[in-house]
């Protein structure tokens, strides 16, 4: 069995050109394992799928680890995977590998409330859930995950004009929507970031 | 990656801070252990090369949906000569076809748009936008079931007018000046949203004059280059197929088309289809106690370590590891009892 530096996780520091991929590695999920499950957590129905989301976004990093760039276009790629995993749960695909009971308990039991909070936040996440789920992801990715429209091209795999493109009329559109305020009622049920992916799971 | 501001943009359920908070540094370093101590297939210690351009991810484990099912079928192996018959071609891309044929094959009819981006393709909801340069338009399908949802919730945008949209009476919602969109009454399973950020009310009712119902070719042609399309289909099978031991009677006809996916998912769809042909074959062999048909499964199964196909995908996803996986299994004479779902062909 073989474990990355802990001193390399606990340090946070980031080494690219390390030769040994253990340490890369290591220092791969230091440095982004916090990021990497704030994404899931903002995004995924339960905290148990938001563990998931991490377990197999790292495993397919250490099992690709020569294809991850270097710098912090490797959180990029981290966050495309992470975004395909997500869209696997959400289309009810069963998991290959069985990793991280362990996060996925102790994530459960650290955010007993996630449900409660996502429901709370739909509430203010009406006038995101209306929009289109390009223009949610572009406007998520900026504001949450604080990237750059280059980046945002990278985890979408949109040109990046086209990004520039679609934030600018997401935001406008956005703001239109928070000036309308139609309350609870006006909320889109079934769409992706406010209804629970298991929903769909079930009925898919 | 610096925080920028989105304006309007709620603010997320957890911030960087909650989760760094959150008591899991023990979850997080078994989980580490667990991942590190996962085999690889390539643990070499060449440092990973710097991307030469930021990459896509394309690392999917394809799970196929009941849709997708391969049918292990007999016939003459006739892939490998040039051209094909058209009838097979049009086997090899039916679901892609019926898909098309299933979706709202929508098209701007005037010069210079064309579609940039297509999320949903063979889904119940989906949107496609089009583009002819300086404006843009995107056009939604939607579920029947949230009709009404949708129309409601319009509704308390403005007040609706009247349009035609593809010859039905539809409604106009105007967000703003210069943002419009239709939504129309459902036809079959689906309803459509035109969106358009294209100029004034005028041009985008000028637009979406322009919107036309097409046939399925011309609809299918009109993708993005980057997809796979039907008339492709066949070459690029057949050259994935360079270099894979195909069991006898291999018909390319039985590689189902689930999705107009890119050249990984494509490429799993076809090895994925090899693959288990050769598994039920060895599985078959083995029940019957057939050794020497046994071990010619087992072995042509282990030679995709060397499928030039998977070898490409293997610098994109994860895709093949998942086969070879299974492949030493069959060679280790144990039944890989998922491997249907993991590749794709249950």
């Amino acid at each position: 069995m073989r474990y990355g530096s802990e001193s390399a996780l606990l340090g946070g520091h980031v080494s690219d050109t390390s030769s040994a991929p253990d340490d890369r590695f290591g220092n791969l999920y230091g440095a982004n394992f916090g990021p990497l499950l704030g994404y899931a957590l903002r995004r995924a129905a339960t905290a148990e799928d938001a563990a998931d989301v991490v377990s197999e976004t790292f495993l397919v990093a250490w099992r690709r680890l020569a294809d991850v760039p270097a710098g912090s276009d490797a959180r990029l790629w981290l966050y495309g995977v992470a975004r395909r995993v997500l869209a696997n749960q959400r289309r009810g695909t069963e998991r290959r590998d069985r990793l991280g009971e362990r996060l996925r308990h102790d994530l459960a039991a650290a955010v007993p409330d996630h449900a409660d909070l996502l429901t709370a936040r739909a509430d203010l996440t009406t006038a995101l859930a209306r929009l289109g789920v390009v223009d949610r992801e572009v406007l998520q990715l900026t504001a949450w995950e604080g990237l750059d429209p280059r980046e945002i091209a990278t985890v979408l795999d949109m040109p990046a004009g086209a990004v520039r493109t679609r934030l600018s009329r997401a935001r406008a559109r956005l703001r239109r929507e928070l000036g309308d305020d139609r309350g609870v009622d006006g909320h889109v049920a079934g769409d992706p970031l406010t209804s629970a992916p298991r929903n769909r799971r079930e009925s898919s | 990656m610096t925080k920028s501001t989105t304006g309007p943009m709620p603010e997320p359920p957890y911030t960087d801070d909650d989760v760094m908070a959150l008591p899991l540094d023990r979850a997080r370093q078994e989980l580490l252990e667990e991942i590190m101590s996962t085999p690889t297939l390539h643990t070499d210690n060449t440092p990973a090369p710097p991307a030469d351009k930021p990459r896509r991810t394309r690392w999917l484990v394809i799970v196929a949906s009941a849709a997708a099912a391969a049918v292990v079928v007999t016939g003459p192996v006739w892939w490998a000569q040039r051209g094909g018959s058209e009838s097979t071609t049009g086997n090899v891309s039916s679901w892609a076809v019926r898909a098309a044929e299933d979706a709202p094959r929508v098209l701007v009819d005037a010069p210079g748009w064309e579609i940039t981006y297509v999320y949903g393709f063979g889904s119940p909801e989906g949107e496609l936008t089009f583009s002819n340069g300086s404006q843009e338009l995107d056009v939604h399908w939607r579920s029947a079931e949230n009709y009404d949802r949708y129309f409601r919730d319009r509704a308390h945008v403005s007040t609706g007018t009247p349009v035609e949209l593809l010859g039905k009476p539809s409604t106009m919602f105007t967000y703003g000046e210069g943002d419009y969109t239709t939504i129309r009454p459902v036809e079959g399973d689906s309803f459509l949203e035109v969106r358009g950020g294209v100029g004034d009310r005028s041009q985008y009712l000028a637009v979406l004059d322009q919107l036309v119902f097409t046939d399925v070719d011309t609809w299918l042609a009109a993708m993005p280059p980057e997809v796979v399309m039907p008339a492709e289909r066949v070459e690029t099978i057949q050259g994935m197929l360079e270099g894979v031991r195909t069991p006898p009677g291999f018909d390319i006809s039985t590689i189902p088309a689930e999705d107009l996916g890119d050249r990984y998912h494509f490429g799993a769809r076809v090895t994925g289809t090899v693959a288990c042909a050769w598994i039920e074959r060895w599985h078959q062999a083995t029940r019957a106690g057939d050794d020497a048909a046994a071990n010619a499964a087992a072995a042509a199964l282990q030679s995709s370590k060397q499928w030039p196909i998977l070898l490409e995908m293997d610098r994109q996803g994860d895709y093949p590891e998942v086969l070879w996986e299974i492949a030493d299994k069959v060679q280790a004479g144990r039944f890989p009892v998922a491997y249907k779902q993991g590749l794709g062909c249950d």
